[in-house]
């Protein structure tokens, strides 16, 4: 039961973070959202070392949370970036990819 | 005795080259020292190692290169001739690079010298180590190669260009031969490219096929050695830097001839002894004359290095080898102080024309000591190095035949009459007008090691001194000659004839001659001047005509090739415009319809493309759930 | 329901409002504060796992580092933000796309037999640090070349060209 409801946990989590990556405009709100992915990840490996008795997977965990860090430092960079050439923090205002 | 340590010995400075050629611009000064403990280190090996040619065993370090039916061996070797080749061109090679030092600082290419350098002493000491054919051949073309580059280090100047390109050109005449001799070797029956086996390859080729590949060596041996008729690149040589003259073009590579030919001396059969008797008498008579009118200091030692590698090539001749190994060391030394002290001169007064020169031994002392200490070695002063040497081919040549040893006597006066004429007129009489500084002795960094020279020059000779001569125990040699009074004596008045002539003739400038005799003299100077216009020969007989030959091609080509190539051109022209037509009307619309149909597409597809990175992720995510319901 | 479900229950809804909050608040400052929420609720989860350690980083690198970082970009960007901030347009189809996402997830996960009861005690530092220096050394030191590959990067992309202020 428990097992399964956390699972279910991390999932929700994790669709949560696919939705506010889809909506959100601003550049920085993306970040949030790709925080939650990532926690998700993080809570299903701690829940199955447990499970499955596997202290590696909590390394992993450590590995994603040092990801994270990254990941945050490099989208700041971004969007540093983006407000520079861009001229806007919106993910939609910024359309250089259109064909 | 399999010693792997041998490698190491022309390791070295190959080593001090790959550093140079790479990093020598960052070394700045530096890079001469890396050169120098490179070579050093080199000679520290070359002399730990004694005991064994001493012993008669030789050192082998050998490795298999390819593999066929017979595999092929490449391999080092050392034995007592390559032994004290070793010690030769370290010991000099390593004087010569700190020399170098003083004469080449503030060149902009400093560090690229001694890169060439370098090399050039890994090729040679790779050379004398080589246990066969093959391995020499590999160091010998790379020594070519070093020499053509180093006599063109200046090559702003478009003489050491057009010298540098004449040593190649010519010199590969003769590799050109020794490469068809080491083909011919490696393919007869019984044939053998090692050294060691040699004396067992003679015994089993014919004759006639073993005449053949011994002058086809020798002729390998008369383009790197210089001997006439390919000798026209060595006095055009001296463009390249002093130190260099010293050491490829006076003390180590064209010696590299002469060593060649004891290395295979036994495939040489008396016919071909004949010729290089011949060859060298030549080159020692014709050499030592145009030495005798030259006019500019560094010709006048070319020609006579010329000569002197003559007189080696005639003690090969009359078979006389361990003889003329021994003065090819004493020449290695004494001629490498003629050219440094000819530096120091240079160096100071910026002039090599004798007319232009005159009392600088009163400005420098130590130069003019040293290369009076060379030149009575060379001419064969009683007791100095050169006599000991020139005394074993004068005895060789008397054993051979009498009218030998006479001609061979009235070529040592003409060596002390050259040398002598060009020591009075540098360094005696008036001094002539400098404008400008003054001269001055050269840097202690440049002097010491002309004094260690000259130590060299004048003591060198003992070791194969009668009596006393480790020098034909190390090759193999037991029967030791004998101290034979008249040949001394008779050498000695020929250096005493030969002084004088020099003193009154070439010195005080007085005409000896009977005015009879004046206008025949005045013509065999003109054309000793001229060096006998081989040069002008070879311009005419072979140069002209492959111009000639040329322009003729030229002409075949313009006429003939062109007319066919044009009239090709025309009807591809004509044919093109064929092509054209269909290419405009039928293959162009095809593909116009193609690009239209593409075109139209595009617009269609164009709008989910919005260029908004979420509409792409809602599409990914979108694809993960109808991949994943309809997939499975 | 027995005792020590209680906690992770009331753990687990603060991390789903946390979360929800995270992803529809207008406010993006309140937004990054409810992603605070989530983090002090997945480091709870952490300590009820017996991942002592982990649930610590959570705190330290999550909560002292990151977020921290994050809230220091909105203000930075303050600048650039409008007041009347028209919503996403395709909130509805990424509300339809995660939901269907999140069925089809649950739907797989569901079916497969899970242990009733998490297993008891607490993982050993020492197991952790063991496995982090001899099965995982190669990876645990990629991390540390990717973070140099990071600070590099990130100056790179943030520092201003040559014509630009």
């Amino acid at each position: 039961m428990a097992v399964r409801t956390l699972v279910l946990l991390a999932e929700a989590l994790f669709c949560l973070g696919v939705y506010g990556l889809l909506t959100r405009r601003h550049a920085v709100g993306l970040l949030l959202s790709i925080e939650l992915i990532l926690n998700a990840a993080a809570l299903n490996f701690v829940l199955f070392s447990r499970v499955f008795d596997q202290v590696a997977a909590q390394a992993f965990t450590l590995f994603i949370i040092a990801l994270a860090a990254c990941e945050a430092v490099v989208g700041l960079a971004i969007i540093i970036r983006l407000t520079r050439t861009a001229q806007t923090i919106y993910a939609d205002e910024a359309t250089v990819l259109k064909g | 005795m399999i010693m792997p340590q041998l490698a190491l010995i022309p390791a070295f400075p190959l080593a001090a080259f790959a550093i140079l050629i790479l990093a020598g611009r960052h070394l700045g000064r530096w890079s001469a020292w890396l050169a120098i403990v490179a070579l050093a280190a080199a000679l520290g090996l070359t002399l730990t190692i004694w005991h064994a040619p001493f012993a008669g065993q030789p050192l082998i370090f050998q490795w298999t290169w390819l593999i066929g039916s017979q595999p092929w061996l490449l391999g080092l070797r050392v034995d007592g001739l390559s032994w004290i080749m070793l010690v030769v061109v370290t010991s000099i090679g390593s004087l010569i690079a700190c020399y170098s030092t003083g004469y080449m600082h503030g060149d902009p290419r400093y560090s690229r010298f001694f890169a060439y350098f370098s090399l050039f002493c890994a090729a040679m000491l790779g050379l004398a180590l080589a246990d066969n054919l093959l391995l020499l051949f590999i160091c010998w073309e790379l020594m070519g190669l070093c020499s053509y580059l180093l006599i063109s280090f200046w090559f702003e100047k478009p003489s050491a260009a057009a010298a540098g390109r004449k040593a190649f050109l010519t010199t590969r005449v003769g590799d050109v031969g020794l490469f068809a001799g080491i083909l011919c070797l490696a393919w007869v029956p019984h044939g053998s490219l090692q050294f060691a086996a040699l004396p067992v390859v003679a015994q089993q080729v014919a004759t006639p096929t073993l005449t053949l590949i011994s002058l086809l060596i020798f002729m390998g041996a008369v383009g790197k050695s210089a001997q006439f008729p390919l000798h026209v690149w060595l006095p055009d040589a001296m463009e390249g830097p002093t130190p260099v003259s010293a050491l490829i073009h006076a003390a180590t590579m064209v010696a590299a001839g002469v060593y060649l030919i004891a290395r295979t001396f036994p495939l040489f059969t008396p016919a071909s002894l004949h010729v290089v008797l011949t060859i060298g008498l030549i080159t020692h008579v014709f050499a030592g004359t145009i030495a005798l009118t030259m006019t500019d200091i560094k010709r006048v030692l070319a020609y006579s290095t010329l000569s002197q590698l003559g007189l080696m090539v005639v003690a090969m001749g009359i078979g006389a080898w361990p003889a003329a190994m021994f003065h090819l060391v004493t020449h290695a030394y004494f001629k490498a102080l003629l050219f440094l002290a000819a530096g120091s001169v240079i160096h100071a007064t910026h002039e090599q024309e004798l007319s232009k020169l005159g009392g600088l031994a009163r400005t420098m002392p130590i130069t003019s000591t040293v290369f009076l200490i060379a030149s009575l070695s060379m001419s064969g002063l009683v007791g100095l190095s050169g006599f000991w040497s020139k005394d074993a081919i004068l005895l060789a040549a008397r054993h051979y035949a009498p009218w030998l040893f006479w001609v061979l006597l009235g070529g040592a006066g003409m060596t002390t009459a050259y040398i002598a004429r060009l020591y009075l007129r540098c360094f005696y009489g008036a001094a002539a007008p400098h404008h400008g500084h003054a001269p001055h002795e050269s840097p202690a960094i440049m002097s010491l090691p002309l004094v260690a020279l000259a130590v060299g020059a004048a003591l060198v000779g003992w070791i194969g001194s009668p009596g006393f001569s480790p020098f034909f125990t190390l090759l193999g040699v037991h029967e030791a000659h004998g101290f034979d009074l008249p040949v001394a004596a008779l050498s000695t008045l020929a250096l005493a004839v030969g002084s004088t002539v020099a003193w009154i003739v070439g010195f005080r400038r007085r005409n000896l001659l009977p005015a009879f005799l004046r206008p025949a003299g005045l013509a065999l100077y003109r054309l000793a001047a001229h060096k006998y216009y081989v040069d002008e020969l070879y311009q005419r007989l072979l140069i002209h005509p492959v111009w000639a030959l040329g322009g003729l091609l030229s002409t075949f080509d313009r006429v003939v090739v062109d007319g066919a190539v044009n009239g090709s051109g025309r009807v591809g022209a004509w044919a093109s415009e064929v092509q054209a037509w269909i290419d405009r009307e039928i293959l162009d619309r095809c593909v116009n319809a193609i690009g239209t149909t593409t075109r139209g597409l595009g617009r269609v597809m164009r709008w989910i493309q919005t260029g908004m990175v979420q509409h792409y992720l809602l599409m990914a995510v979108i694809a993960v759930v109808v991949l994943a319901v309809t997939v499975r | 329901m027995n005792t020590a479900a209680v906690p992770l229950a009331i753990l687990s809804a603060l991390v789903l409002v946390g979360a929800l909050w995270v992803v529809t608040l207008h406010n993006l400052f309140r937004a990054a504060l409810s992603l605070g929420l989530v983090f002090l609720g997945i480091a709870g989860l952490f300590i009820c796992l017996g991942a002592e350690f982990l649930a610590l980083v959570q705190l330290l690198i999550y909560v002292g580092a990151i977020l921290v970082l994050i809230i220091f970009a909105i203000m930075l960007t303050n600048s650039w933000q409008r007041e009347t901030l028209p919503a996403s347009r395709q909130r509805l189809p990424a509300a339809l796309a995660a939901l269907a996402l999140f069925a089809l997830l649950a739907r797989a996960t569901w079916v497969l037999a899970w242990p009733a009861q998490i297993p008891g005690g607490a993982t050993r530092l020492k197991d952790l640090g063991l496995v982090l220096v001899k099965t995982l050394v190669l990876p645990f030191e990629v991390i540390s070349l990717i973070f140099v590959v990071v600070v590099v990067g990130a100056i790179a992309v943030a520092a201003p060209r040559k014509g630009q202020s």
